[in-house]
């Protein structure tokens, strides 16, 4: 080397020793604006939605949530694919259920938080998305009349709604109330056939006793509420002081990844709010799976079909009906699916709606380089806004995102009901 | 949903119509407040916001009162049915929208304004609403940009 080079590397080595600790600083330091995007991001105590109001109701949800008597076969339960000890996921890309299904399983935690339900919107109240759920060939593959008369033949559960709705209608005349029968079973199968022979008034009964279940079970997944991640206590130090001290449950590399994450990376364009979602739907241009799904738009036309939305006759005070005069058309959200809440995201892979993405890794680069391929609908352009990111990067905001895990529910919660 | 807290009256200062800082088509800006009119692309309608919450809300339906004229005759609102309205973010771009709004609006007139109801942002950012006129004057466009939301 000569002496000029060795000269000059002298010279890079002492400036890169100068600036290494102000480098540090400016990469952990948050300015005002990143202090006023991540406090966007933080919650607030009016947020939470309070726990439910009647415990009593709430436990029959419990119950419900745990008994396998609510599917078709009797083999499971929603608490089969919602596996508390996984944040209420199976851990897999797609459910294993009565069939295999189509989508990945959704947290359940904070999902009382949510204003639309399933990966499509197909439900716009927490308490009728559980019907999607029950008479989904794929998952419970049970219908209302064999589901209304296991309530009414087991008399746990029969005591237990009719403490809370009143009597059940009166399933043991076999004429008005068939075995089976659903206005969702095969066209001109027996259960379709069953259903339409009835009449209009025993068809609704029966469609209350479902509206109720569901309300017992919203009850209860109101209580799966936690905003108690380390992300959550870094946030409130930060609301005190633009510069708190590092520690092991927000290292600084969580601290590079949060300041990409509502700066450079723009994640916080769609991962928005103290669930890191705008509750919105998107089309990110994925290459069409073996489904076909056509995600919100399906979503939009089951919805308003449906006789349980906000706006039909088995809603209740809550549910906000004004809306749904305000829906686009289906098909310009062809492709779109709802966006994730990111809490808990560590403990939920795998990622995206049929679960592609094994890792948070791998997830994050698909915004990086979107793969090739045939999508349905129209890619939405925000996607361009991303910036390429380095592997350093790529590996802090995974740092980051291993921040929003909870701690784990009460026991109380979680822990399945005594027989 | 939509309710009347989500409707208070903008402060139109009548001194500002007319203002030639203020007729400029796409009018508002993403940091700013609510522009309070606009003049269409090729002069022949102004768009008057005259009702807008304040901010603008994020992840909430609102409505936005407006009134239309016709440059040619500024005393007389035009109806309902000569307007329609699209919403969405560029995002960068000079034409169309990287994406548009997840609602689609309801027009019609209430207390004499064209009230421009379901709207809805679901990101932060400037939002553009896209004024389509349809009157005895020929079809014109006037956008306005749409900050969202607050601080």
């Amino acid at each position: 080397m000569s002496r000029l080079c060795k000269g000059a590397a002298l010279v890079a080595a002492l400036a890169l020793a100068v600036s290494t600790p102000s480098q540090a600083a400016n990469e952990t330091a948050f300015t005002d604006a990143e202090r006023a995007a991540v406090r966007a991001l933080a919650v607030s105590p009016g947020h939470t939605p309070p726990e439910a109001s009647e415990p009593a109701l709430a436990d029959f949800g419990k119950r419900l949530f745990f008994d396998r008597r609510l599917s078709g076969d009797g083999r499971f339960s929603c608490a089969s694919c919602h596996q508390p000890d996984r944040a209420f996921t199976d851990g897999l890309a797609l459910p294993e259920a009565v069939g295999r299904g189509t989508r990945n399983t959704p947290t359940l935690i904070n999902v009382a938080d949510n204003p639309w339900f399933q990966w499509d919107g197909a439900a716009d109240s927490l308490w009728s998305q559980m019907l999607l759920v029950v008479e989904n060939p794929r998952e419970l593959a049970n219908d209302r009349l064999n589901l209304a008369h296991t309530l009414y033949r087991n008399g746990d559960l029969r005591a237990a709604y009719q403490r809370r709705f009143g009597p059940l209608p009166p399933l043991s005349d076999g004429e008005r109330f068939p075995a089976q029968g659903s206005p969702h079973a095969a066209p001109d199968s027996p259960g379709a056939l069953a259903w339409r022979r009835m009449t209009a008034a025993d068809r609704d009964a029966v469609n209350r006793v479902m509206a109720n279940l569901g309300v017992a079970l919203a009850a209860w997944q109101r209580r799966l509420i936690r905003y108690d991640a380390s992300f959550d206590r870094f946030a409130a130090a930060l609301a005190e002081d633009p510069d708190p001290p590092t520690n092991k449950a927000f290292p600084a590399a969580a601290r590079r990844g949060l300041k990409l994450f509502v700066g450079e990376a723009q994640c916080t364009l769609c991962h928005s709010g103290p669930d890191f979602s705008n509750q919105a739907f998107h089309n990110l241009g994925l290459p069409v799976a073996d489904h076909r799904d056509t995600g919100r738009e399906r979503g939009l036309r089951r919805l308003t079909a449906s006789p349980f939305n906000a706006a039909g006759p088995y809603a209740g005070g809550d549910d906000d009906a004004e809306r749904l005069r305000f829906l686009p058309p289906p098909e310009s959200l062809r492709g779109a699916f709802k966006t994730p809440s990111l809490r808990n995201v560590a403990r939920t892979a795998p990622y995206f709606h049929d679960g592609r993405f094994a890792t948070l890794e791998e997830a994050v680069r698909f915004y990086l380089a979107p793969p090739e391929g045939e999508t349905l609908g129209e890619r939405e352009a925000t996607l361009d806004l991303i910036p390429d990111l380095s592997d350093r990067q790529v590996a802090d905001l995974v740092a980051f995102l291993k921040t929003l895990d909870s701690a784990p529910l009460p026991e109380a919660v979680t822990t399945p009901p005594s027989p | 949903m939509i309710t009347a807290r989500y409707l208070p009256l903008v402060a139109l200062l009548s001194t500002m119509i007319g203002s030639p800082s203020v007729l400029a088509a796409g009018g508002g800006d993403a940091a700013g407040a609510v522009p309070a009119q606009v003049l269409s692309e090729q002069g022949l309608y102004r768009v008057e916001v005259r009702q807008a919450p304040e901010p603008l809300p994020k992840g909430e339906h609102f409505s936005l009162g407006l009134r239309v004229v016709s440059m040619d005759n500024p005393d007389t609102p035009l109806e309902a049915s000569a307007v329609t309205v699209e919403a969405g973010m560029r995002h960068g771009r000079d034409d169309g929208f990287a994406h548009g709004m997840q609602s689609e609006p309801v027009v019609s007139v209430r207390d004499g304004l064209i009230l421009v109801e379901g709207l809805y942002f679901h990101m932060g950012g400037a939002w553009t609403l896209q004024v389509t006129i349809d009157g005895d004057d020929g079809e014109d466009q006037a956008w306005l940009t749409l900050p969202c939301c607050g601080g």
